[in-house]
């Protein structure tokens, strides 16, 4: 009976052990549990009111704060807990099609100031607006980009269309590259390099098909890169591929390292769209027709843990087609659903794209 | 006798709690009261303060169960307010009244909208949209598409807007118009409204138009004789003395009212109240003839002749038209593209002598008026994709209602094989298009692969699309739906199958999501292996998108060589570039490419389904070696002399019809080649071959071809008849009176004619009109004619002839127009309405001044309540206290003892462990057992199970020693739990304690026993 009594805490300790060290590598407290995500809250609902959606299918998030931009081609910076319109306008143009990409990251020219990339797909350029900041903004009114790059056509500096944009910075947290993903018939990877005041094309890698490609090269096949991030720490470029089911890492010159959805005892993804980089080697991938979010080991492709399911209730996703990440909580862009989910998953984001001027440029935020 | 009455007993609110069934609470006090007094006794061995707490816990666990018996709910009351403006956007309304609305709710929500109350917004039209669902985010209202505009229905926005509320708010409905409704009953929503607690304010637009002129109408006899000169009486009401400019057309061209003045129309000078203005028309070309009116008015009048002001309010209803039938008979239109389609069937009738107009399909009337100037139309070889929905169901209406004839007469293109299944002329025919399950003939197979339609109304469209598509095909073809779905990706909608059942994929269209598609791939893989698997001859796939998603050209190939065409349908693409993916998918494939890039070639999308199903009817086509149709023998009109017929080499496969339909030729498996009936008003004759040398070669060099043809066309032309009928019409209300006056052919009043009428709608639907005889050749009937546009109304008639000779019978037609929408005859609001509403529902007559308004305001308001059932906590809790007082009545707690016992356990200190503590209490319990001895054993234990119940005698005499932990042992003088109170004032022997308990007890008994004897 003793050695009973004594063994059962170190019994309960070890399980503990096995639980924290699942937890700590997943990096979420209900890794591996298939079903409904957790929620924190729900911010938005269907409507063309500052702070409601339209079918949203672009997001990004920082400090506290997040930015959305649905069918009705309005750009809303919204509070990442209360959902609360704090500024934003409509993109001057909108007949042809709406935005499918955003990325907040400091001005390709001043790191200190932070900058919306968007990728106006259907009008095939890059805008980069300044963050809006006022909350009597009225978000059905045209406004101008700072500056705004591309024009339609295959050919260097050209796009068919973009998704979504990559800023690659230095250690000032000045920009010096620019990743950007597109489809069409010309579904690639271009490459701007940001010198002397000016984006100027550099390369382009890929074209549309649904092979492999070759690992160490620049010959590989898309179909529908959708989603692109810089990992920092590794140099390395992490991209989702909706249309092949895969997530490909490349080095920053456009090489292939790997591909993760395609092998056995990989994650597999069903169109996946979504994608934000967590520490630890791992990224977030969220799935259009998988209605799920997925934590994928880039190392070694491996799932770590999936959550949600299809569905109209609190914690289930419909075609959702973006994630971001505010603070230590994961949001998913419900786009069938018209909100933003604020989810249980605890995480953090790699190297926030613009974490070194990230201090100067919160200030500089109304 | 007196019926029993039934006492209903309603909720009972207490603070937060509400009990259902309050009822059972009488229970507390009753049960109360026999607690007490049953505890009275059963108590009385408790010191007094423990008896008043086992009695108060006995009654709260009565007054716990109880209430819960009472189902009791937590209640927690809303605090928002919920305000959705329902606004009358109809055309009576200025739009400009917008910026002032919007202005009115700002102000008004600044004023006294809270955080988290809610604003919604529901447009009234001809229908009702939510424009905005209520929701704390809402700023400003904002509209999207309102519909049609041309009258109100404010009930059904009402009933939209009581729909959409949300229940965790009280709710408030602001009705923003002038009151005046053309559909439906505001009254009656408003009683819903009030049976819902929802309160109606209304804000009333108000509406007097002073400068007003309103064409009302343009009065026409409906017939008229050829050669006759028609007199057109415009009647035209004014408010104020009124100069203006009047100018009329006859079928668009202008009439000159002023042969004077090289200006159009004349200036006329309008009195206050109603003028009629005649115009007599030189007479004209038979055939329906059209007039339109219109007054420009100029500027009102003083009595001096001189321009005082403004003259008109609303131009919507300044002009009419009107319809009269000037003589016209025997024409009939030939409906043909080509003229080797044509030339052998014209060349007959001409020879006969009937005055044929042919038209080619762009060229086909698409009013019923205009058809109404034909006694037959004749369909050779004809598409039904060459015809709107819109033109078909004229069609059928022009032979249902108006008695036109119509013949339909075969090809390649015609009936099954052109698309006519299930369109609405379908039901026409005197054949069924669909030919019968028996005919082993090929099968075709199609699948639709569907994205998502980025357009106006695009769910409306691709719904509709699907429909024709499916509706176009046979009973005996499949069809499949491929589309991407967010909760299932990539799936069949509708699995590949034989149409036996169409309901069920018309269910399948109705599910249909129109999801995002990524990639055409997994679609067109899906469709390819269904359609490969397909036991069908022809097999196709249409694909609509505006073709942005990813497409692979190998898996074209792979369709290709299977031999499956894609047809692809390009809407409202993001760039034309787009277009580039879908015209590959059609050119490798052999299938067709349809840019829709417009509005206006949005309405052709369900035609070009239909075209594209027919690449899967080819196989209702028989073509083969020449054979002669059977003759059925029938003594019929249309058949007369016609003994046989020529071979032909080709038909549109069909099957019988049934009914009153009659088959004259049959051909393979006894195919119907040849029906004819009468439909409604009209007759229709089919043909499934041809009239040209394609398939009847043999019968355009045949002897009686003119004769057959001829009688056809004769049999299904409108009998014009003998009799003069003159008909007028005229309006009353939303009712219009149909007058006949009769002559027969010698001029005298034509009575006892028995009519059959029915009248064509402007929407396509018809209706019977009885009409009777109302004086000597005098009929009337009364039509129902609300809405605004052209009816036709169409008669046959039969009356006994002289003595001796045959009945007078015919058809006579007559035009009656509604010239514009009852929106623009009411010149001035409708304020009653508004405050009954108001006055009905709890509501207020706001007054345009936002902040005395206060829309948002919690007065008169019921705040919404939601109510959760804690019943089964409330039982727990009873169940759990009834535990409790078990164990006051059992066991007595002494806490001053019990605090004594842990103070002393706290100086002892640690030496005092748990093993040398149950060790003693083992052998104390030893002991305590050797003590009492054998003989008091089940005794004892028998005690100890009862309770210990001690009268106060007793109490006094010994005073309380129960230990319940065993004898004073060496160790029990230091007892853990002391449960017995005062302790001794000396330690007792353990055997004097446990003698002097028993006695207590026995004396207890004693005396218990004797009560219950007395009692």
């Amino acid at each position: 009976m003793e050695s009973m009594a004594r063994g059962r805490p170190i019994r309960w300790r070890a399980h503990a052990v096995v639980v924290w060290a699942i937890a700590a590598l997943g990096g979420c407290a209900d890794r591996g549990n298939d079903g409904p995500l957790t929620v924190n809250g729900v911010v938005g609902e269907i409507g063309v009111a500052p702070g409601q959606f339209s079918y949203p299918r672009a997001i990004d998030a920082s400090m506290g704060w997040m930015v959305v931009i649905d069918k009705t081609a309005r750009v809303q910076r919204l509070d990442a807990r209360t959902g609360d319109f704090l500024g934003g306008f409509r993109m001057p143009e909108l007949d042809l099609g709406k935005p499918t990409g955003v990325t907040i990251g400091p001005h390709p020219f001043d790191a200190g100031r932070p900058v919306l990339y968007i990728a106006d797909t259907h009008y095939h350029r890059v805008m980069v607006y300044d963050v809006p900041g006022d909350s009597r903004d009225d978000p059905r009114v045209p406004r101008e980009p700072l500056l705004s790059f591309g024009s339609y056509g295959t050919g260097d500096g050209q796009f068919v269309y973009l998704t979504d944009v990559a800023p690659l910075l230095d250690e000032h947290g000045a920009v010096t590259r620019l990743y950007i993903t597109e489809y069409g018939g010309n579904d690639r990877i271009s490459v701007w390099d940001v010198v002397d005041g000016e984006i100027r094309f550099s390369f382009a890698f890929g074209r549309f098909g649904d092979g492999r490609g070759v690992v160490g090269t620049r010959e590989v096949d898309f179909q529908r890169p959708q989603s692109i991030e810089i990992d920092h720490a590794r140099r390395e470029i992490v991209m989702t591929d909706t249309c092949s089911h895969r997530v490909g890492r490349f080095t920053l010159e456009g090489e292939l390292i790997a591909w993760i959805g395609d092998e056995a005892g990989e994650a597999t993804f069903a169109y996946p769209q979504g994608l934000v980089l967590l520490e630890g080697g791992r990224a977030l991938v969220v799935e259009f027709l998988g209605n799920r979010v997925q934590i994928v080991d880039l190392e070694s492709g491996a799932s770590l843990g999936s959550h949600g399911t299809a569905g109209r209730m609190v914690g289930e996703l419909a075609s959702p087609w973006g994630v971001a990440i505010n603070g230590r909580e994961v949001l998913v862009l419900d786009s069938g659903n018209n909100r933003v989910q604020r989810t249980g998953i605890s995480a953090r984001r790699l190297n926030p794209p613009w974490a070194f001027g990230e201090a100067r440029a919160a200030r500089s935020i109304p | 006798m007196r019926a029993c009455e039934v006492i209903v007993v309603g909720e009972l609110v207490l603070g937060p709690i509400q009990f259902d069934r309050p009822v059972w609470l009488w229970l507390i006090p009753v049960l109360g009261v026999l607690s007490w007094w049953i505890g009275r006794k059963s108590l009385s061995g408790m010191d007094s303060k423990l008896r008043w707490v086992a009695l108060a816990v006995r009654v709260m666990v009565i007054a716990l169960l109880a209430g819960a018996l009472a189902e009791p709910a937590s209640r927690r009351e809303g605090k928002d307010v919920s305000v959705t403006i329902v606004q009358d956007v109809s055309r009576s309304i200025p739009r400009t009244l917008d910026g002032q609305i919007d202005g009115y709710i700002d102000q008004a929500r600044e004023a006294s909208k809270g955080r988290e109350d809610r604003l919604g917004l529901v447009t009234a039209g001809t229908g009702s949209y939510v424009q905005m669902l209520p929701s704390r985010m809402t700023r400003g209202l904002e509209r999207q598409y309102v519909g049609s505009t041309d009258s109100t229905n404010l009930a059904s926005a009402v009933r939209l807007a009581l729909g959409v509320m949300p229940n965790d708010a009280a709710n408030r409905i602001v009705l923003i118009s002038d009151g005046n409704e053309t559909g439906g009953s505001l009254r009656s929503a408003a009683e819903h409204a009030r049976a819902m607690g929802v309160p109606i304010d209304v804000l009333a637009v108000r509406l007097n138009y002073d400068n007003e002129v309103m064409v009302e109408r343009i009065a026409l006899p409906s017939t008229v004789r050829g050669g006759e000169t028609i007199n057109v009486r415009i009647v035209i009401n004014a408010t104020k003395r009124t100069l203006g400019r009047l100018m009329l057309t006859q079928n668009g061209e202008a009439v000159d009212l002023d042969p004077s003045s090289e200006s159009l129309g004349y200036e006329v000078v309008l009195d206050a109240g109603k003028n009629v203005i005649s115009v007599p028309v030189p007479p004209s070309a038979p055939g329906p003839q059209e007039f339109d009116a219109e007054f420009v008015p100029i500027g009102t009048l003083s009595e001096d002749d001189e321009i005082i002001g403004p003259a008109d309010t609303l131009v919507e209803n300044n002009r009419a038209q009107g319809v009269t039938f000037v003589g016209r008979e025997g024409w009939v239109l030939v409906v043909a593209d080509t003229a080797a389609e044509s030339q052998h069937f014209v060349r007959a009738l001409q020879e006969a002598e009937v005055r044929v107009e042919v038209v080619s399909r762009d060229r086909a009337p698409t009013t019923l008026t205009e058809l109404n100037r034909y006694e037959a139309v004749i369909m050779l070889n004809q598409p039904s994709y060459n015809f709107s929905e819109r033109q078909q169901e004229i069609l059928r209406q022009y032979v249902h209602d108006s008695g036109g004839g119509l013949l339909m007469v075969g090809g390649p293109e015609s009936f099954g094989a052109g698309g006519w299944i299930g369109s609405p002329l379908e039901d026409a025919l005197p054949i069924q298009l669909d030919p019968p399950q028996k005919r082993q003939m090929p099968r075709g197979a199609l699948v639709l692969v569907i994205h998502s339609v980025e357009m106006p109304n695009g769910v409306y469209w691709g719904k509709q699309v699907c429909n024709a598509a499916v509706d176009a095909l046979s009973s005996r073809d499949l069809a499949g739906i491929v589309e991407v779905n967010w909760s299932q990706g990539v799936d069949w909608v509708h699995p590949l199958s034989q149409l036996n059942d169409r309901s069920a994929i018309k269910q399948s269209i109705n599910k249909l999501t129109f999801g995002d598609m990524q990639s055409f791939d997994p679609s067109l893989n899906l469709a390819l292996a269904g359609l490969m698997n397909a036991d069908a001859g022809q097999k196709h796939c249409i694909v609509i998108s505006d073709g942005d998603p990813t497409l692979s050209r190998s898996i074209l190939t792979r369709f290709a060589n299977a031999g499956i065409s894609i047809s692809t349908v390009g809407v409202f693409p993001h760039s034309t570039a787009d277009f580039n993916t879908l015209k590959d998918m059609a050119e490798i494939t052999g299938g067709t490419f349809y840019p829709v890039n417009s509005q206006a070639a949005i309405t052709t999308l369900p035609e070009i389904f239909i075209k594209e199903a027919q690449t899967v009817k080819r196989s209702l086509i028989w073509e083969g070696p020449p054979f002669v149709p059977a003759v059925v023998a029938a003594p019929i009109e249309s058949m007369r002399g016609i003994a046989a017929v020529p071979p032909i080499t080709g038909y549109v496969v069909a099957a019988d019809r049934g009914g009153l339909s009659m088959v004259t030729l049959r051909g393979q498996e006894e195919d119907p080649i040849a029906a004819q009936w009468q439909y409604g008003l009209g007759r229709v004759f089919a043909f499934t071959g041809d009239a040209t040398t394609r398939w009847s070669a043999d019968w355009t060099g045949w002897s009686q071809f003119r004769a057959y043809w001829e009688q056809q066309v004769r049999w299904v032309m409108r009998p014009s008849g003998d009799a003069t009928m003159r008909v007028n019409t005229r309006q009353e209300g939303e009712e219009t009176i149909i007058e006949i006056e009769a002559l027969d052919p010698d001029g005298e009043r034509l009575n006892f004619a028995a009519f059959r009428a029915r009248i064509a709608a402007p929407d396509g639907s018809g209706e019977d009109v009885s009409i009777r005889q109302i004086g000597p050749g005098l009929y009337q009937g009364r039509a129902t004619t609300t809405l605004p546009g052209s009816y036709v109304v169409s008669m046959a008639y039969r009356a006994p002839g002289a003595e001796g000779e045959s009945p007078i019978e015919g058809t006579v037609q007559a035009a009656i127009t509604k010239p514009f929408a009852d929106e623009f005859r009411t010149l001035t609001d409708n304020m009653p309405l508004l405050r009954d509403v108001a006055a009905l529902t709890g509501g207020r007559v706001l007054t345009w001044n936002p902040q005395a308004d206060e829309l948002w305001r919690r007065e008169g308001l019921t705040m919404p309540v939601s109510t959760r059932s804690i019943w089964l906590w409330v039982a727990m809790a009873g169940i759990g206290l009834f535990l409790i007082d078990v164990g006051i009545r059992r066991v007595r707690i002494d806490l001053r003892a019990m605090a004594a016992a842990v103070l002393r356990s706290v100086r002892r200190g640690p030496e005092s462990g748990a093993g040398k503590q149950m060790d003693t209490l083992h052998a104390a319990r030893a002991k305590a057992k050797a003590r009492i001895g054998e003989g008091a054993g089940d005794e004892s234990r028998q005690v100890a199970a009862r309770k210990f119940e001690m009268s106060e005698e007793a109490a006094k005499a010994g005073g309380e020693q129960t230990v319940l932990s065993g004898a004073p042992t060496d160790a029990l003088q230091r007892p853990k739990v002391e449960v017995a109170k005062p302790k001794p004032k000396d330690a007792q022997p353990e055997e004097e304690g446990m003698s002097r308990l028993m006695q207590a007890k026995k004396r207890a008994q004693d005396e218990y026993g004797k009560d219950d004897k007395q009692q």
